[in-house]
């Protein structure tokens, strides 16, 4: 079924894709049947012709799984054969968006691969590139990740023309800049870089695209991979780059001057240079009503609050100050922990171990057998762990708060970031009780002030101070927040 | 790299380094009250009172044979070293930092020795000073014994909300904490008033007047714990050299300043309408005392007047209050007898104690602009020779719910 | 590392106001009720006057000369050898001071919160934690001291007005407790706080605008002195004058036997908040002390120096036996070593700039 392949010299390839590209036609199709390996791949097509009106012979190229064959038929043959006038150039004849014309080999299959049209003519040391690229990809679907009540459900997909499409359809501007670059050998991707030219600070663009500049994989599937070479601090627990897949945030972001990256294949855009404020924000809370939006930041908060310190104040209370607790509390602990054989610390750790492993199983399985294993899983933790007396049901209850309360925040890299700065609180709690949590915290806060993105603090504005629309815990009116983040250094403050 | 490595290494030390003062919840015994009883050779016994986390914790109703609490008595050289030696027959390790009451028996109370054993409180650093401090007449070894409420079983509950709210109806001194002892024994120059407990009840006693009861002087009849809290136990430079009854600590209470106010204080006096029966009356004090006070004449002069305002609850003698003529004899004869009862009180006070309870000195400290001068006076001697006189400002405001009860024959005059 | 750091005016006043208000939390407000009972709480406020000329004297000296700060304007005024004797002096004292109150703050965690643990556990935490807020720099220690400062205001105001109403007014009569002169004179012990605006000098060129010295200065003086003076009255309106004076700290003991509502015990509470504002507080000191042997000694990147600085602290303070009793000691004893001397240079200063401007303005 398949041919056998010989062994083939891949050095070789490269000098040949440097060659101008030759006249006869005959030097050109054996170069291209070369480099293709034909007739073993069997989508790149080579379709004979002879000009209209001319007597010259020609050739197409093209891949017919990536590029349109109904614009190849309508746009490009059907003129082509049915010209009349000899003298007629062909940018003339041909009835396609955009022709570029190239001079090496290279760059003619470079053309190909991204399901362009080539089109090469006898006798002529030039070729021409038709585009007709059609690549499948998925529909605009919903947001699955950011989900919001108010407000656009739009996502971004794969196809990083629908994305284009998406924020250039949000903001109707000539000053909206999408540069593009292509990264990687291999994959050949395309990847922009969005801002709008009279926002945007030159220092951090310049050092966005010396970033990009220096980057040489080999292959770079997607933006989430990219993400992780643009972070400046990539060991940092703490996100310093937003991914988002709503096209609303990141036309939110363009006009308050970020910066934002696309790419093939991810559906999703990178946001820089973001402070920490960016990823507990969610857009509902613009969306939503004054007091509404401000009460859901204030929950979050909240959340947060738990979320790191529930587990580490159980156990840094019960074991060290015990006096806080009030007496009717302090007996139920003290008679629900007898009978369990771990310290409060041990007993702590392992359900967060179990809640994380809960966790990552409900991501992973199968959607027939989820709601199963969530109904076992929720027995198995609670009732069965405490009636078996492995661990005593108030460290089920704070385990359980703390794990749920780090949904609230929607942003998975930070969701991870305050999960883990958990286990941190905990460690700390359990060797030096609230002394301990109290230096871990000072560490933390030491730590994440002198974090910085591209320039920027990581807790601006609310620290080094900057004038921006106060947007950092709570909201206030949209009339009232009238300035851009200072602390990105936009050209123009004042937004209009 | 050698100095990551070197660097985990280190700090995965700092893990098995031992976490000195930790210590698991169920590892402590939470001692809820002290007693304190005189020992023989200059020695205390000290009793624990620690509550049963496995009864405390019983989500039913509780059927099985869980014991509430463990009393356990030992005898010691002071609070502190007790804490390691109870650990001789006591499982868990023994902590004050739930320790809501230090019960004292009458016989340490007035020991000039029991000063020394109080102060160690102060070195402790579980002990906080808003510990209730309260004077039993028995040894309180058996007075924990037989404090069995039948309502309250988790007993520090039960300690918790009897001191509350019988301080509210001003038949035990507010404040009777540790800090105000302190404060009250180092300044020299008051009575502090503790409150008086006891769980004997008096059989056959002859009561003189049965309204003015102390701590096991409460007739009752019925199945309910034994344990009585009424009166005050009177300490005088860290002392105890008497006792007052429940309506004597009332009288403190409303004419002390310095302590929190008792706000629901039922007292009954003479009715002015028949010789026979007693009005029923609630005592309010709204505002502070006014306190004049004039040190520098021959005899020194101290002139209280006393806000309060007075609610009428019964009406035994049927008496037509809605005539205007009987509520000007109501208010009149209620205000004498109020008053007669205050300066009764506070001439007892000059001539028994000595010495005041009601917190005067700080009064008097306003009329002095150094403490040397103020020390120099030494308000405590010159206390009994001084001339006393307590006002009522006295306002009726309410009747009850209803304000007229019938006029029938052979009963109403 | 950036070696020019900057540090903005709500940090500068948050970082003053929580170094210099907790010192109310130590036992530094004991040393004035045990000579004065209860008339201590005037010793701040009439200090306040003295410090108020003080804190004159050098913002009108920063104020002459641009982009210097304490430092470079002892250099400049003083010339290179006195000025360079002057900051040794500076340096010594305020290196001293650090180890003292780290080991009064350590013995005081060890006694009240912490029974079990060796002291030498306490305070190398302590001081690893403030050697790492000093090596990030001052502008780490501003900004975190910006963070938690609506936290420990909140604390701080919920205790006092709990004391308060928990309190009884009239014991802070007779009113001039031990008699008019010793309050004068243990008001003059009361300059201690203005070493430490002093230090804060250093600070001065960090500010984004020239005025901000000036105004954040002035906002931390009448902050701490109000904290002060509110804190004192409300320990006296609890304890006694008696009582006080035998106590050995009187915010723990007063967060001991203060109750919120249903919880008894709060103290658990304030306890973390206390605790970060003491890291704040010897993280500045580490960073200045290490700021100025690197000036003295002509070291670029003094950060680097804060490791052995820092086990420097720890080993000093470990070293007198007793802590309980020797260290206010020899805390009373130092006062007069540094509170004159700060005087001294203070003065000096704006007369040599007042002498030095004026020629120039002559020479124009």
């Amino acid at each position: 079924m398949f041919h056998r392949q010989d062994k083939k010299n891949n050095s070789k390839d490269k000098d040949l894709k440097n060659n101008k590209i030759p006249s006869s036609l005959n030097d050109t199709t054996a170069y291209i049947k070369e480099l293709y390996h034909l007739p073993i791949n069997k989508d790149v097509m080579i379709r004979d012709l002879f000009l209209g009106g001319s007597t010259k012979k020609a050739f197409l190229l093209f891949i017919n799984t990536i590029s349109d064959t109904k614009i190849i038929e309508d746009s490009l043959l059907q003129p082509l054969l049915q010209n009349k006038d000899p003298l007629k150039n062909i940018e003339d004849i041909v009835c396609v968006s955009s022709i570029e014309e190239i001079c090496t080999i290279g760059e003619a299959v470079q053309e190909t691969n991204k399901g362009n049209t080539i089109l090469f003519i006898e006798g002529s040391t030039s070729a021409y590139s038709f585009s007709t690229a059609k690549f499948l990809g998925r529909n605009i679907d919903k947001a699955e990740d950011e989900v919001t009540l108010k407000g656009p459900k739009e996502a971004f997909t794969e196809t990083v023309m629908t994305n284009v499409n998406l924020v250039r359809k949000k903001i109707k501007d000539e000053n909206l800049i999408f540069e593009a670059a292509t990264v990687s050998e291999r994959a050949n991707n395309t990847l922009f870089i969005t801002y709008i030219k009279d926002l945007t600070n030159e220092e951090t663009l310049q050092k966005v695209r010396d970033k990009l500049n220096q980057l040489n994989p080999a292959t770079l599937q997607n933006l989430s991979i990219l993400e992780e070479y643009m972070d400046e601090n990539p060991h940092s627990i703490f996100p310093t780059i937003l991914y988002t897949e709503r096209p609303d945030r990141a036309a939110g972001y363009l006009n308050d001057g970020h910066i934002v990256i696309l790419m093939e294949n991810s559906p999703a855009s990178l946001i820089l240079p973001v402070t920490f404020w960016s990823f507990i924000h969610s857009p509902d809370d613009q969306y939503l009503r004054l007091v509404f939006g401000n009460f859901v930041r204030f929950l979050r908060a909240i959340a947060i609050f738990v979320t790191i310190f529930t587990s580490a104040a159980y156990v840094a209370v019960t074991n060290y100050h015990s006096s806080m607790i009030p007496p009717d509390l302090l007996m139920a602990i003290a008679a629900t922990r007898e009978k369990v054989p771990f310290p409060a610390l041990v007993e702590i750790l392992v359900m967060e171990l179990a809640f994380e492993l809960i966790r990552e199983a409900g991501l992973r399985v199968p959607s027939p057998i989820g709601p199963t294993i969530g109904i076992v899983g929720a027995l198995i933790l609670g009732q069965s762990a405490v009636q078996a007396n492995i661990v005593s049901p108030i460290v089920v209850i704070v385990v359980a708060l703390s794990g749920l309360s780090s949904f609230v925040v929607g942003d998975i890299s930070m969701n991870f970031a305050i999960r883990s700065t958990r286990i941190f609180f905990i460690v700390a709690a359990g060797m030096f009780g609230i002394y301990g949590m109290a230096v871990v915290f000072a560490a933390g806060m030491f730590y994440l002030v002198t974090l910085k993105s591209y320039g920027v603090p990581y807790l601006a504005p609310f620290t080094p101070k900057y004038s921006s629309s106060k947007n950092v815990m709570f909201r206030r009116l949209i009339q009232k927040e009238a300035y851009r983040p200072e602390h990105i250094k936009p050209k123009d403050l004042i937004k209009k | 790299m050698p100095i990551k490595r070197i660097g985990l290494l280190l700090i995965s030390v700092i893990f098995l380094s031992g976490c000195w003062d930790k210590l698991e919840v169920e590892k402590r015994a939470y001692v809820v009250g002290i007693g304190l009883d005189k020992g023989e050779d200059g020695m205390i016994k000290v009793t624990f009172m620690i509550p049963n986390p496995e009864f405390a914790s019983q989500a039913q109703g509780g059927a099985s044979n869980v014991p509430p609490k463990e009393i356990i008595t030992m005898e010691a050289n002071d609070l502190i070293s007790i804490k390691n030696k109870a650990n001789i027959i006591v499982a868990k390790t023994i902590t004050y930092d739930q320790l809501q009451f230090i019960a004292v028996s009458e016989e340490l109370a007035a020991d000039r020795e029991f000063i020394r054993f109080i102060y160690d409180a102060t070195k402790d650093v579980e002990i906080r000073r808003d510990v209730n401090l309260f004077i039993t007449k028995e040894e309180t070894a058996e007075y924990f014994r037989k404090t069995n409420p039948k309502l309250e079983l988790r007993v520090h509950k039960y300690f918790d909300l009897i001191i509350d709210h019988v301080q509210r109806t001003g038949f035990i001194p507010s404040n009777s904490e540790l800090l105000q002892f302190f404060r009250v024994t180092e300044a020299g120059s008051d009575l502090f008033l503790g409150i008086y407990s006891t769980s004997e009840k008096k059989e056959n006693f002859d009561w003189q007047d049965k309204n003015k009861i102390i701590a096991g002087e409460l007739t009752y009849e019925g199945a309910t714990g034994k344990t009585q809290f009424a009166g005050g136990a009177v300490f005088k430079n860290g002392k105890m050299i008497g006792k007052v009854t429940g309506d004597e600590v009332r009288v403190a209470n409303l004419v002390n300043n310095t302590v929190t106010t008792a706000d629901d204080v039922l007292a009954s006096y003479p009715d002015p309408f028949d010789k026979n029966q007693q009005l029923a009356v609630k005592i309010n004090k709204l505002h502070k005392n006014k306190i004049k006070m004039n040190l520098k004449a021959e005899k020194p002069l101290i002139d209280v007047t006393v806000p309060i305002v007075v609610e009428i609850l019964s009406d035994h003698s049927m008496t037509n209050y809605s005539l205007k003529k009987n509520r000007v004899i109501l208010e009149k004869k209620v205000k004498e007898s109020i008053e007669k009862e205050f300066m009764d009180f506070a001439k007892k006070t000059q001539t028994e104690f000595k010495a005041q309870p009601f917190g005067w000195s700080l009064a008097a400290r306003k009329k002095f602009k150094t403490l040397k001068e103020y020390q120099d006076y030494n308000f405590q001697e010159k206390y009994p020779d001084m001339e006393v006189r307590i006002h009522i400002d006295m306002k009726i405001t309410d009747f009850g719910r209803q304000k007229n009860i019938p006029h029938i024959k052979g009963v109403s005059k | 590392m950036e070696t020019k750091q900057s540090i903005g005016l709500r940090e500068f006043i948050a970082l003053g106001i929580i170094m210099i208000g907790i010192k109310l939390t130590d036992d530094t407000p004991i040393i004035y009720f045990k000579k004065l009972a209860n008339s201590a709480w005037m010793a701040p406020l009439l200090s306040a006057g003295m410090i108020a000329v003080l804190l004159y004297f050098l913002i009108s000296t920063t104020e002459k000369f641009d982009n210097q700060n304490l430092v470079d304007l002892i250099f400049t005024l003083f010339g290179k050898y006195i000025g360079w004797i002057a900051i040794l002096y500076l340096w010594a004292a305020l290196f001293t001071a650090l180890i003292i109150d780290t080991a009064i703050y350590t013995d005081l965690i060890s006694t009240m919160y912490f029974p079990n643990t060796p002291m030498f556990a306490i305070y190398f935490l302590m001081m690893v934690i403030c050697g790492f807020g000093a090596y990030k720099g001052i502008q780490a220690i501003g900004s975190t001291a910006w963070a938690i400062f609506l936290y420990i205001t909140v604390a701080l105001i919920c205790a006092l007005l709990i004391t308060i109403t928990h309190g009884q007014f009239d014991f802070l009569f007779p009113f001039l407790g031990n008699g008019t002169w010793p309050v004068i004179k243990e008001s003059l012990k009361a300059i201690t706080i203005y070493d430490e605006l002093l230090y804060l000098g250093i600070l001065s060129t960090m500010l984004p605008s020239k005025k901000d010295f000036k105004k954040g200065s002035w906002i931390i003086f009448g902050v701490v002195i109000t904290e002060i003076t509110l804190a004192m009255i409300s320990f006296l309106m609890i304890f006694d004058y008696k009582s006080i004076q035998l106590l050995s700290y009187p915010w723990h003991e007063v967060i001991r036997y203060i109750s919120l509502g249903f919880l008894q015990n709060v103290e658990t509470l304030f306890f973390p908040f206390w605790l970060v504002g003491l890291i704040i507080r010897f993280g500045a000191y580490l960073y200045l002390i290490v700021y100025m042997f690197g000036r003295l000694f002509n070291i670029k990147e003094f950060q680097l120096l804060v490791p052995i600085f820092s086990i420097l602290v720890v080993f000093l303070g470990v070293i007198p036996e007793q802590p309980t009793f020797t260290l206010p000691i020899i805390r009373s004893k130092l006062i007069m070593f540094t509170v004159i001397p700060t005087c001294s240079i203070t003065v000096l200063l704006w007369v040599l700039a007042k002498f030095k401007t004026r020629g120039k303005k002559h020479a124009n």
